[in-house]
């Protein structure tokens, strides 16, 4: 039996991870380049990711390489396909638990390298951060700092306000 | 400590720009004036240094906000492009804000300048608004979405105790609805409530031109038996979704030729069930059909047409008249359903005749629809234990899988001659490509009168029984010595070889007959399991339990020692004492 065909990665800092193609064409930049360029032994460079994020990017696409990729053309604004994309398994939340800093390198990874499934995993895991909590208690969370002046912050209140009637 | 100096000349400066601004004519001596001003002046000079100062801390503001919008940089998540930002955003809905922290799109405004400017300019996060939205809000989503498709939803909102409506909306929600009619070309999903929305308005909102309307759902709650809201759509492209309840339109509009899912409730069924198998065969991309609460029985079905449905998944028939589910059920074949919810009407069982006829369709050996329906064909057989319950006159199927992706199925039908169902579907399924295993069980001691279960055409697929009252054990006990064959062989195998479980539970008033109790459980130990006949006994059942009033039955319990020395698994237990 013959093996898989095998793809060579190379990360921003000159990391190179050898995956089987099937694995690394979970990315459709990936796919994408393979396809563009033909069969290589040359490295395919990703310069906006480093080996840390890579090797936990490519563990993702490992664990979920046999499963269906997102059509292209589903729609992202259907509520249907928004929360059957982003129903997050047990695996997967165990996945992406990690620090912020890695939480927010693997959605950038994922985002470059047009890994929808892996993008949604990680902004639902966001979103479920913030979700319950008030604006002072997510400026905190995220280390952001209120910089609207008082007149801007009154005026957005106003012009958002679930009034009675105007 | 700021030099003295410094601050004058800075003073000076503000008041050079107050008084320049003001057009004053400094003059710095003479009787009238005090730092050159004429004190007549001196309100409104007072007046332009305050604005001034003002003015100034407004641009302080302004500045230190725009040094920390440039910190706030250095956050990780605003690493973040906005395209992605808008991507954790669309968990959020443009709901109210919440007090108590359930963040809505308007609370997260209010984190900073970066997650305001990425959720204005998201258009699609401004998804929907409806009954709930005040009118400046509506106003707002619909200009945020830009020229996105939008939902409405005139729903009434629904109070903590789950009283509908809860408190009507203080705004005007002619408004609101007239901005959606002004909108119409844009609503993609519209989802309203009648009384609520009002028949006219939403005659008007649906007669407006709705060119990407996809999901439709209209209901009339409380509803009038004597009035059936309908309502005319106007030209368009198919809809994919359509929803009704005590509401119906024409169903032969071309905009129902090519629906996804389809859900009618209550008085909602169409004029004929010709109507409805037009749009289910004009429906081949339909995956899901819900039919609820339609007790309406007639007798003008008829089954003579075979509709397939390639991608139907999800079949639910619930409350509905037997005519119907058994019409439905034999007019179409769904190859690829998973989830299957049948419960006819318990009340509708005078459609006897018409339905034994439609049943006679359905299950049949070799019909692949019903091998569908109880999970033994298509994308997910499901290999678990199919569980008969009989109740007085209906017949409960559930097919219970421990995986849930495989699918549920739970069929339950009324029918007044349960045996004549019952025997059906026992050689229907005797005869699948991988016939199921099957528990069945007979409830309660109500259906003395009734027929007993004939247990032959279940005799391949049993493995275990329960049996309750006197006439259902009685039979049992009967049947179960018996062997089965051809007629004149004097051999063949035993009824029911494969069962590993019987359980047989007689009622607290039943009374003990020694020869068709004690006399006959006795006599098939020794035939079935003993070999005392010449003939190879049966596989012996690793449960074989009677429970029974002690007092009411002493031949029975007298014989207990005889019937677990040739089967020591048998076990009799005392009930009611």
């Amino acid at each position: 039996m013959s093996a898989a065909p095998q793809v060579t990665l190379e990360s921003s800092d000159g990391e190179k991870f050898k995956v089987d193609k099937e694995v690394a064409e979970r990315s459709v930049l990936i796919k994408n380049m393979i396809e563009d360029v033909g069969e290589s032994d040359n490295p395919i460079p990703l310069p906006n990711v480093n080996a840390s994020v890579l090797k936990k990017v490519l563990e993702y696409c490992e664990h979920h390489r046999g499963d269906p990729l997102p059509a292209a053309d589903a729609d992202p604004s259907n509520d249907d396909n928004r929360k059957r994309a982003t129903e997050i398994s047990d695996w997967d939340q165990k996945f992406i638990q990690v620090d912020q800093e890695m939480l927010f390198e693997i959605i950038l990874a994922a985002n470059y390298m047009d890994i929808k499934p892996l993008l949604d995993v990680g902004c639902k895991t966001v979103a479920n951060m913030i979700k319950g909590k008030t604006p002072e208690e997510i400026r905190k969370l995220f280390n952001i700092v209120n910089d609207f002046t008082p007149e801007e912050e009154a005026q957005i209140k106003k012009e958002n306000e679930w009034a009675e009637d105007r | 400590m700021p030099r003295p100096d410094v601050v004058s000349q800075a003073i000076a400066t503000i008041v050079e720009g107050v008084c320049k601004e003001n057009d004053f004519d400094i003059q710095y001596s003479g009787v009238e004036s005090t730092y050159g001003l004429p004190v007549r002046r001196l309100p409104t000079f007072w007046d332009a240094l305050k604005a001034a100062k003002a003015r100034m801390n407004q641009q302080m503001d302004q500045l230190i906000a725009h040094f920390i919008h440039r910190w706030n940089r250095a956050s990780s998540i605003h690493r973040l492009p906005v395209e992605v930002l808008a991507i954790i955003f669309q968990e959020f809905e443009p709901s109210p804000p919440h007090p108590d922290g359930d963040s809505s799109l308007f609370d997260l405004l209010l984190v900073c300048r970066t997650w305001y400017d990425a959720i204005t300019g998201s258009p699609q996060l401004w998804r929907f608004f409806g009954a709930h939205t005040p009118y400046n809000i509506a106003r707002l989503i619909v200009d945020r979405s830009k020229a996105l498709p939008i939902s409405v939803d005139w729903r009434p909102p629904i109070s903590a105790d789950w009283h509908l409506p809860a408190e009507p909306p203080k705004w005007d929600l002619g408004k609101v609805l007239d901005l959606a009619i002004e909108n119409s070309t844009r609503i993609k999903s519209l989802t309203a409530d009648v009384p609520w929305m009002g028949n006219r308005h939403l005659w008007n909102l649906l007669q407006a031109p709705t060119p990407v309307l996809e999901t439709l759902q209209v209901d009339v709650p409380v509803t009038n038996p004597n009035v059936l809201y309908e309502f005319v759509l106007s030209e368009g492209p198919y809809l994919k979704h359509l929803s009704l309840l005590n509401a119906t339109t024409p169903f032969d509009s071309p905009r129902l030729s090519n629906l996804i899912s389809l859900t009618l409730r209550e008085s909602s069924w169409p004029r004929s069930f010709e109507d409805f198998l037009r749009v289910l065969s004009s429906s081949q991309r339909l995956e899901t059909l819900r039919i609820e609460d339609v007790a309406r029985g007639t007798g003008e079905v008829q089954a003579n047409a075979s509709v397939v449905l390639p991608q139907l998944r999800e079949l639910v028939l619930s409350d509905v008249s037997s005519v119907y589910v058994a019409a439905i059920l034999a007019s179409i074949y769904t190859p690829s359903c998973t989830h299957v919810e049948v419960a006819d009407d318990v009340r509708s069982e005078q459609d006897s005749e018409a339905v034994a006829a439609l049943d006679a369709v359905i299950w049949h050996p070799g019909n692949d629809q019903a091998a569908v329906l109880v999970g033994r064909k298509g994308p997910n057989i499901i290999p678990g234990l199919l569980s008969i319950q009989i109740q007085f006159y209906w017949i409960t199927i559930t097919i219970g899988s421990l995986e849930s992706s495989q699918g549920h199925r739970k069929l339950q039908f009324a029918r007044p001659n349960v045996p004549q169902i019952l025997a059906r579907l026992g050689t229907t399924f005797s005869q699948l490509s991988s016939p199921p295993a099957v528990h069945l069980h007979r409830m309660t001691t109500h259906i003395e009168r009734r027929s007993p279960v004939d247990l032959l055409p279940w005799s391949e697929l049993l493995d275990s029984l329960l049996m309750e009252g006197s006439q259902a054990c009685r039979s049992v006990l009967r049947q179960l010595s018996r062997r089965h064959g051809l007629p004149g062989t004097g051999g063949g195998d035993w009824v029911c070889r494969r069962l590993s479980s019987i359980k047989l539970v007689y009622g607290p008033r039943d009374e003990e007959d020694a020869a068709l109790d004690g006399g006959a459980l006795l006599s098939l130990v020794r035939q079935r399991w003993s070999d005392e006949d010449g003939f190879p006994g049966a596989a012996r059942p690793a449960v074989f339990e009677v429970a029974c009033n002690k007092a009411n039955f002493p031949n029975l319990w007298s014989l207990e020692g005889e019937v677990m020395r040739i089967l020591p698994s048998f076990q009799l237990r005392a009930m009611y004492d």
